[in-house]
Parts: structure tokens; sequence; C-alpha cells
């Protein structure tokens, strides 16, 4: 049963009421959304001693607010400190930070924060009124279809490798590994844990994330003394609100890029326990492998920005839809927001849309209210945000290693961890300064044991029949797609020759 | 080819060595699919794969994958800060890590980046202060204390 407009018209004026509320929870999100190594999950559960006291759609509205500007919020780091704040916004480094060395950084804000929140709007509309059919969809996305959105992601490694082929598949390959360690997905046997017993939940992906751009980027800086070109310096400090308008104008020339990127990341979200990195990264190589100017990716584009930050709001929409409507939580902040739920007495599923439907649809209205709210109080911060770049590298390096250090012991609270970060600190620098492409490593680090859990869970079900991976329409259609957009860039480069070769003949008659 | 240019390779190759020999006690096919060796077998061994194949590139044109290395004066600077790293880890447990911060950034500032004393001295307590004001006392992230601190 679809809600009527007017019953979404009082929904909305019941969340707006709140806007104060809702301004609290996003400046709160966004901070910690650009905090590497701390995210939503441990920040609701800091504050359940609020979201528990309070009613129901108050804590509701407190805690959806704080999750999806912790969306928004991660792309301020990777765009101008080449640090992602969690997993979702790992893509945006990829053209993010290149953007910011040309002195576009406040540029690249606005378009992450414009995406982020029509994304974000985009998706949340579209749940309240095709939540049911929606629903279902997460019924048809079983392990065999998850293998192939998965490869979508990691085919990610041959685009981004496409320079030097063998040096991007090692990086990938060598993230791959590193994914493959610790307990395995089936039978929770540890496995290459050296003992660590650190390691038996395979390696955490927030002393990766940390030391492979947080500190090999800052031990770029202390050898190189500068992270802005010269050129790039001037442009910086001459932004103002022309840049702000600017970077509106950029993004609303992409408008589709967003809306169809947004989509990919509600469908993935919608997936229990596939999550904004995904998304982030399969819209990304989906918006390179359509774009007619794939080469500049990666050279500080504006679609690159685009792509992974629409498509990891879009996810927060789609992390709660299985929540809401099947009781099961797609991410560990809808876990955290389920136990809120549990408490206040709502009981998730079905039957959640009949007795509470101001609750069911009302996340998701919140969702729109707090997203509209942001994009009036993020666009207008960004000229000062942006200025963070004008930080001396001399200054800023030492305070991100202590800073980042702090965050990657945070969330296990193990002294191991910072062994783990400095370990893939010297990594990652090793790996920058030999043109070996960190982000492909950390596709592989994410995507493996999503890829591996999949393949094993799916051979499991079926009794080890491989051709299970062929025995869903579903499957057969996205691995169609998956074939058609490893031939694309082939195909668009053989017709370039061909035109190519054709053209002089041309000329020549 | 130099010894540098190779390390990748013979990192991937470790790497794939040690992901095998770590799980030689595990499965490699259980009942009727694959074990929990499977997966990594087929990745260390495409691994190796792939770093050989580099170092047959390196071989056949060795200033192909030839690497830049950084002036001697960068070298020391990362060195260091490797260096600092390492000490703010080992002193962390016994001075906290708030103190152990504040000594690891004075360091970077006064020693690694030759950075004028005053302003050096307030990046660091400024810093301090704001990693016990955000993650201990408004986050409440335990993060390990100095031994006498109230």
């Amino acid at each position: 049963m679809e809600p009527s407009l007017g019953f979404v018209a009082e929904l909305f004026a019941h969340a707006f009421s709140y806007w104060w509320l809702i301004l609290i929870a996003t400046t709160i999100g966004i901070i910690i959304g650009a905090m590497p190594g701390f995210g939503s999950a441990n920040t609701i559960i800091m504050l359940l001693p609020f979201t528990l006291a309070v009613d129901v759609d108050v804590a509701m509205i407190f805690m959806v607010s704080l999750f999806c500007a912790s969306q928004s919020g991660g792309g301020i780091t990777s765009i101008l400190l080449n640090i992602p704040g969690n997993g979702g916004s790992a893509a945006t480094c990829i053209d993010g930070y290149p953007m910011a060395k040309k002195g576009l950084g406040q540029q690249a804000l606005v378009l992450s924060f414009v995406a982020s929140q029509v994304g974000g709007m985009v998706t949340a509309g579209m749940s309240i009124f095709l939540l049911p059919y929606m629903a279902k969809l997460a019924y048809y996305l079983h392990s065999v279809e998850m293998v192939v959105i998965v490869l979508f992601g990691i085919t990610l490694i041959a685009s981004i490798a496409s320079e030097n082929m063998l040096k991007g598949l090692i990086a990938g390959g060598l993230g791959l590994l590193i994914g493959a360690i610790g307990a395995d997905h089936i039978y929770s046997t540890p496995r290459a844990t050296f003992g660590f017993l650190e390691l038996y939940d395979g390696v955490p992906l927030i002393p990766v994330l940390i030391g492979v751009f947080a500190i090999s980027e800052a031990l770029m800086m202390i050898e190189s003394r500068s992270v802005l070109s010269d050129e790039g310096l001037e442009v910086a400090k001459r932004a103002g609100w022309k840049e702000t308008l600017e970077g509106i104008k950029w993004a609303f020339q992409r408008t589709w890029l967003m809306i169809w990127t947004a989509i990919v990341g509600l469908i993935i979200g919608i997936v229990p326990g596939a999550g904004a990195s995904i998304a982030a990264f399969v819209a990304y190589q989906q918006a390179r492998l359509y774009s007619k100017t794939p080469e500049k990716f990666g050279t500080g584009i504006p679609e690159g920005v685009i792509a992974p930050e629409s498509a990891n709001n879009g996810c927060s929409s789609g992390d709660l839809i299985p929540l809401l409507v099947i009781g099961v939580p797609g991410g560990t902040t809808a876990a955290v927001m389920m136990i809120v739920m549990t408490y206040h007495g709502v009981q998730l599923g079905p039957r959640l849309f009949i007795q509470s439907p101001e609750i069911g649809y009302g996340v998701f209205v919140t969702m729109l209210v707090a997203y509209c709210v942001m994009l009036f109080t993020t666009l207008p911060l960004t000229r000062y945000i942006s200025r963070l770049i004008l930080i001396p590298t001399a200054v800023l390096a030492p305070i991100i290693i202590a800073f980042t250090l702090v965050g990657a012991f945070a969330p296990r609270g193990y002294m191991f961890d910072l062994w783990l970060t400095l370990f893939f600190g010297v990594i990652g620098y090793l790996c920058r300064r030999t043109g070996y492409n960190v982000v492909a490593m950390l596709i592989g680090v994410i995507l493996g044991p999503l890829l591996e859990a999949n393949v094993m869970r799916a051979l499991r079900i079926s009794g080890g029949d491989p051709w299970t991976f062929f025995s869903s329409p579903l499957a057969n259609i996205l691995w169609v797609l998956l074939i058609i957009s490893l031939l694309i860039p082939s195909l668009v480069q053989w017709n370039k020759n061909r035109q190519a070769a054709l053209n002089p003949a041309v000329e020549n008659q | 080819m130099r010894l540098i240019d190779a390390t990748p390779a013979l990192f991937m190759i470790a790497l794939s060595a040690a992901i095998v020999a770590g799980t030689g006690d595990l499965p490699y096919w259980a009942d009727i699919t694959p074990g929990a060796r499977f997966f990594p077998v087929w990745l260390a061994g495409t691994g190796i794969l792939l770093a050989l194949l580099l170092l047959a590139n390196l071989y056949s044109d060795p200033a192909g994958g030839r690497v830049e290395i950084p002036d001697a004066r960068a070298v020391v600077r990362v060195g260091l800060t490797t260096g600092g790293m390492i000490g703010f880890i080992v002193l962390t447990p016994f001075v906290g890590m708030v103190l152990a911060g504040a000594l690891f950034m004075a360091f970077l500032l006064l020693v690694v980046l030759r950075q004028p004393l005053m302003p050096s001295l307030l990046t660091v307590a400024i810093v301090a202060l704001g990693v016990e004001g955000i993650f201990v006392r408004w986050l409440g992230v335990a993060l390990p204390a100095f031994p006498f601190s109230i």
C-alpha cells in the first residue's frame, strides 16, 4: 500500500517541526563522518541514553539525520586530504583529491555535497512511494546475484589499472590477498592470521583505510613538503562565493548522473550486508564506463566526485529498507537503530506499515527533510572548509598523523591496530612511490571478502553445483550486463581506431 | 634490474607464500564445496603469477619499471617520521595516548620538519587538547591514559 500525498505532507511537516534537532544531528553527523575511524554507528551507540529516553519519533529523527549526514561528511577529508572518512567515501578520493590539488577543492566539496543531498533526496523520495516494490527486490537478490554485483566493483581494478595493467592488477591482487586473511565465511576457521587473535575477524578496514590513505599521504607531504602546486595554491586562495555557485552549476549540469548513480546505491543498499563502499565503487565504475571521456577519470573531474557521493548517500535509504520491511538490518547503523526501535516497542517487519505507518514512512520523510536542511547549511560552509588545504603541509602532516592514529585505535581499542595502521601506511607510501594504485588495493581489501563469502554461500546452498551462478534470470541479466560493461571500453576504442583510420583515407580523397 | 624495482614483486611473492603457508592445515575441499583454503590458494597462485610476470617485464625492459628514488633528505625525513610513529606506539601504553601523541608531534615539528619553536608548541598544545576534548571528553573513547592522570 503506497502512502497518500496528504499523509506524506503531514509527516514532512512533523519532521520539519524538529528542524533544530535535525540541525544538531546533521552537524554532529558531518563532523564524525569526516573523522576516519569514527562512524555513525559508534556515535548512535554513545548517544543511546538520549535516544532511549525520548519518544520514538524524536529518536528516529535524530538517528536518521545523523546517519545521512555522516555519509555526506565522509567526502570532506577524501577531497581535501585524500583521507576517506569512511569506506563509502574511499572512491571519492580518486577524483576529489586531484581536483583539490588543482585548487578546485571548494568546487569539489560543493559537488560532493550537492550530489550527496540530491542523491539522498531522490532515493528517500523513491523509497516512500516504491517501498513495497523495492522490498520485493531484497527477496530476489541472493548470493548468486551478489557475486555478479561485487564483480562489477572488482572490474574497477582493471579500469584504474589501464595505465599500467600489471601494476594495477598486482595492487588489486595484493588487496584481495589481504582480504583473505581471517576466519573464512562458511566454517569460521581462522586462516593466515599468523597467530594474531586480532586478525580472526579479518584485517579491519579502518586501520587499512587510515594507513593506506592518511599515513601514506602524510609521508608524501613530509617528503615533498607541499600538496598544492603554486598555480593550485593561487586558485585555492582566490576561492569565494563564485566558486560555490560554479560547483552548484557543475553539479546540476550532471543531474542525470546524480540520479542514476543514487539509484545504483539504493539497489545495492537494499541487499543486507552490501554497503556504501561497494555502492560507491560500482557507481564510479559505471559512470566511467558510460562516460564520453573515460580517460579523464582519475585526473580530477566532477563526474568522479558526483558518482560515488550520490551512490553512497543513495545507499543510506537502501540500508534501512530491509530493516523496516523484513526486520533485517542492512548495515551496522541500521542494527543499532533496530535496538532503539525494539526498545521503544516498535514491531519491525510488514506489520510496521499497518500498525505504525508514521514510523515506517516517517524514516524516509525525515531523510528527505535532513537532506533538504543540509543542502542549505553545508553549501555556504564549503568556502571555509576548503581553506583546510591552505594550512602549511609542515603543520598539516603531523596533525593528520596524530589524529588518524587515534582514529585507528578508537573503533576496537587494540594497540595492534596501531601497528597495523603503521604497516599499511608504509605499504601505501611504497605503493604511491612506485606507481602502484592504492585505490585498486583498497577495492581488493573491501570487495574480496564479499566475493568469497557470496561465492562460498552460493556453492554451499547449491550443493557444489557451479551452474548455480547461472541459475536465476536476474543473475543471468546481470552477467550479460557485466560482460557488456567489460566489452564496451574495447569496442569504443576499436571504433575510435577505425574512425581514425578512415578519416585520413577520407581526407586523402 | 635494481633490487628496489623488484621489491613489489618480491613482496607479493612473500605474502602469497605466507598465505599459502598460513592456510596449510586447512581443507582445500570440504564435502561437496570448496573449503577454507580454496580461495586463498587461488589468490596466492594468481599473485605469484603476476609477480613473476612483473619480474620478467623488469628483466626484459629494466628501464620500464624504474622507480624514482627521492633525495637523501626526503628519505631521512620519511624514515624519522616512521621511527617517530613506532616511538608513539611503543610509548602509548606507558605515558598515555594524548601525551605520546604530543611528544610525537613535537618531535615531528621540531626535529624532522625544523619548524619554529613557539608555533610548533602551540600546534602541539592545540592538537593534544583537541584529541582529549573530542575523543576522550566528547566521544567517550577510552584511550590509554597517563598512569597518574585524574
